[in-house]
């Protein structure tokens, strides 16, 4: 447990790149709390990615509070992480439905959970891929607000801008975002 | 032509965007159109954009659902409900209907085929991960819990392993659990609730006589039947995998808004986070809701996080009498220590003074406040004996104690020299590795700081119950580290109102020094002098004291037109007139007033030699 706050207070008192070993500890903490909850629970059961990510914060650092660099970081991280999750899951869900490797779904049942409708996952996903180009920020914004489930606030915080800033940003990326999927589905 | 092709496009779009929102709605047409000129393209494409802005359910609305359902629905199901019913457990238990899920496990009705005896059987998750270290706990506490005879917990009678998996057979209780009353019926009067809070004070009580901790109290774990309070699922909580409690948001708060702030912030538990829990349920039974009104998980642990150095405050709302708001507010304090000693004494100050609501006497209360001490006293000391704090070796203690000398002597290489043997010595002597923190907090080696509250941390995260002073002495050093040095002082002084003898002296003198470091000069003096009036025989106080006293005196003196000769003219006389105290070590003086605490370290020798 105490590693990984170390690791964040390391991450965060550097020049702010995405640490890889604690991307991969992130990573496999989200799947495997996700996986095992799902694993138990109903198939009614929906978990929201906000009680994800809430989860495996308290489990990395154990409830202990930690600076709001490293939380920073924490949360950057895992909002890229739940975006990767939850896109490789739905773009592995396409396959299955055009025929593809059941068997490999059927081992692998730590991703035992899906989103009703892979094809809309993967289309948001494309869209943050085009917009990273020209505005990445807002791309931290969605993954932040969107995938990690933080408030305007958290967010602000996170990216050390203000909540003006987050909300113009959110506000146009939400509405752009909705155009790219309507104009998709039109074609 | 759409904006996503050029950022510049996208930016401008993205202020035209903005600044419409931004703009009074009848304005806002005649905004866009001088913003986009000539540019039609520009022009439509805002306007699509923010007729967009207008509607719900984008997206981007809902919060991504990771679903379960096709999945373990369909033909590669990878967990099913087992059917269990009419299999037997452990050769005696034959199970009947399910009576529900709870955050542990499954629920059945069952039969000891030996007795004919109805019993409740649950069914606990399997561990995650196969820790066996986390088993073999869970059986040890389960084991402990079987000790527990009480009409307020519910019985266990077994616990038996069964095709990989565990069940604990228990008491079968009718009635409704707290939680499903408090929801259906929303908030008691204090004449309902008194019954219950009792009760489960009882309970606690006896199980924490024979050794056993909740841990995980709450409404849930409370059952109304027949006209008592059963706790039930004593000692479960500690055994099961974190994972227990992810479930949606809601639970995972539910969970966490009983536990303590030790329990969230060092991840240690004691009979006291057990009252704190129960002030929660006390709080939620005569208001209809929690303490905390995070709704977040994340905000509830960042709030108790922030909380964990102050109390909190319960609201003076109308329906909750004076003795319930007391009540709950000691059983809700952030100091484990500053909480009612044991179950008991809640108990005790709950039925007390319930007759004094209702005719008003001088005399008995003042008979009930001493009395109350009576309990508080008795109930303090044997608080102190179960978290005592950690018997080091002799060897690292004799180090320890040479260390804490010098380092009041200000001589912080030393110390850290002093306490690294202390620490490998005895790898587990947490207060030691809280000064040699503090102690590498003053020599600016910042990392080596970090390095050894986090192993500190780590330690007393594998250790059961962390006594009261290494509590108080991790955060001091935590707050050393983080420099929120009026915290540590805080802290410190905490610690000196807990301890005697050398311990408070040095307790107090690193409170001086905190307050020192954070600027407060006046009161670093004013403890220093505090020190030295309770313990004057302890040398090492009175060096600070004279030192800082310097430092003080330095302060006034910044006009020293030349500090070097002032100071060495100060030494000089206080040498030939023998003064001691004080006035020796002027010679600080030369070092000027800003930078008093190394100052402090070149003078003390000094000024040593010149009074001894």
């Amino acid at each position: 447990m105490t590693d990984i706050t170390h690791l964040m207070e390391q991450a965060g008192a550097g020049d702010g790149r995405l640490q890889p070993e604690l991307f991969d500890r992130i990573y496999a903490e989200l799947r495997q709390l996700a996986a095992s909850c799902m694993r138990r629970e109903r198939a009614d059961h929906t978990l929201q990615p906000t009680a994800l990510v809430a989860e495996a914060y308290l489990r990395l650092t154990g409830g202990r509070p930690v600076s709001w660099r490293s939380n920073a970081h924490f949360f950057h991280i895992a909002g890229r992480v739940m975006r990767q999750i939850l896109v490789e899951h739905a773009r592995e869900r396409s396959a299955l439905k055009r025929g593809g490797n059941l068997h490999k779904l059927e081992l692998d049942d730590s991703m035992a959970f899906l989103e009703r409708d892979p094809a809309r996952m993967i289309a948001i996903d494309d869209a943050l891929g085009r917009l990273a180009e020209i505005d990445a920020r807002a791309v931290q914004v969605v993954e932040l607000r969107f995938f990690a489930g933080l408030t305007v606030d958290e967010t602000a915080a996170t990216l050390a801008v203000s909540a003006k800033t987050v909300k113009r940003d959110w506000e146009f990326a939400r509405v752009w975002l909705e155009k790219q999927l309507r104009n998709l589905e039109r074609a | 032509m759409s904006v996503q092709e050029s950022p510049a496009r996208w930016r401008r779009a993205k202020e035209i965007f903005s600044g419409a929102l931004d703009a009074p709605p009848q304005l806002r047409a005649q905004f866009i159109r001088e913003q986009c000129g000539s540019d039609a393209d520009l022009m439509r494409e805002v306007e699509e954009l923010l007729s967009l802005h207008g509607e719900s359910g984008l997206a981007l609305d809902q919060p991504p659902p990771i679903a379960a359902a096709e999945f373990l629905d369909g033909p590669h199901a990878p967990w099913s409900p087992p059917r269990r019913e009419g299999q037997v457990i452990g050769g005696r238990y034959r199970l009947g209907r399910r009576l529900g899920g709870g955050g542990m496990g499954e629920v059945h009705e069952g039969i000891d085929t030996a007795t004919g005896q109805a019993v409740a059987v649950k069914m606990i998750r399997p561990f995650s991960g196969g820790s066996s270290q986390a088993e073999a706990r869970f059986l040890r506490e389960a084991r402990m819990a079987r000790a527990i005879d009480h009409p307020n917990v519910c019985r266990v009678f077994g616990i038996e392993e069964h095709d990989g998996e565990l069940f604990c057979i228990m008491e079968l209780l009718e009635g409704e659990s707290l939680a499903a009353r408090l929801q259906a019926g929303g908030t008691m009067t204090p004449a309902e609730a008194l019954p219950v809070a009792l009760g489960v004070c009882e309970g606690l009580a006896a199980a924490h006589r024979a050794g056993v901790l909740h841990r995980d109290l709450k409404p849930a774990n409370i059952v109304l039947s027949r006209g008592r309070a059963v706790i039930i699922d004593f000692g479960l909580a500690a055994a099961l995998s974190p994972e227990a409690s992810l479930t949606p948001a809601g639970e995972v708060i539910g969970t966490l808004a009983y536990m303590a702030p030790e329990q969230l912030a060092e991840g240690t538990s004691s009979p006291a986070s057990d009252i704190y829990a129960l002030g929660v349920v006390m709080h939620e039974m005569l208001t209809g809701r929690r303490p905390h009104s995070a709704r977040s998980p994340l905000r509830l642990a960042a709030q108790k996080a922030r909380e964990s150095h102050r109390t909190l405050e319960v609201p003076a709302s109308a329906g909750v009498p004076s003795v319930w708001r007391e009540a709950i507010h000691r059983c809700l304090r952030a100091d484990p220590a500053e909480r009612y000693p044991n179950a008991r004494a809640l108990a005790a100050a709950l039925q007390r003074r319930r007759p004094s609501a209702g005719f008003v006497l001088r005399q008995p209360r003042v008979l009930a406040a001493a009395l109350s001490l009576t309990v508080l006293i008795g109930g303090w000391t044997g608080w102190r004996l179960l978290q005592r704090d950690y018997t080091p070796l002799p060897a690292a203690r004799a180090t320890y104690d040479q260390a804490q000398a010098a380092l009041s002597e200000a001589a912080p290489l030393r110390a850290v020299r002093l306490l690294e043997q202390s620490v490998a010595a005895d790898p587990g002597f947490i207060a030691a590795r809280c000064l040699l923190a503090s102690a590498h907090a003053d020599l600016d080696q910042p990392e080596k700081a970090r390095d050894a509250v986090l192993e500190a941390t780590a330690r007393s995260d594998r250790r059961w119950v962390l006594g009261a002073g290494e509590r108080i002495e991790l955060r001091a050093a935590r707050a050393t580290v983080t420099r929120n040095f009026r915290e540590a002082a805080q802290e410190h002084q905490a610690l000196a109102a807990v301890s005697r003898g050398p311990r408070r002296t040095f307790a107090l003198v690193s409170a001086a020094h905190s307050l020192d470091q954070a600027g407060d000069r006046q009161r670093a003096l004013q403890t220093l002098r505090s020190a030295v009036a309770a313990d004057p025989d302890n040398a090492a106080a009175r060096v600070r004291y004279g030192s800082r006293g310097c430092v003080t005196d330095c302060c006034c003196r910044e006009r020293a037109s030349n500090p070097l000769r002032a100071s060495s003219s100060a030494l000089r006389r206080s040498r030939l007139k023998n003064q001691g105290i004080g006035k020796d070590c002027q010679i600080c003086c030369w070092r000027g007033p800003r930078r008093g605490w190394a100052a402090t370290r070149q003078t003390v020798p000094i000024s040593n030699a010149c009074w001894r």
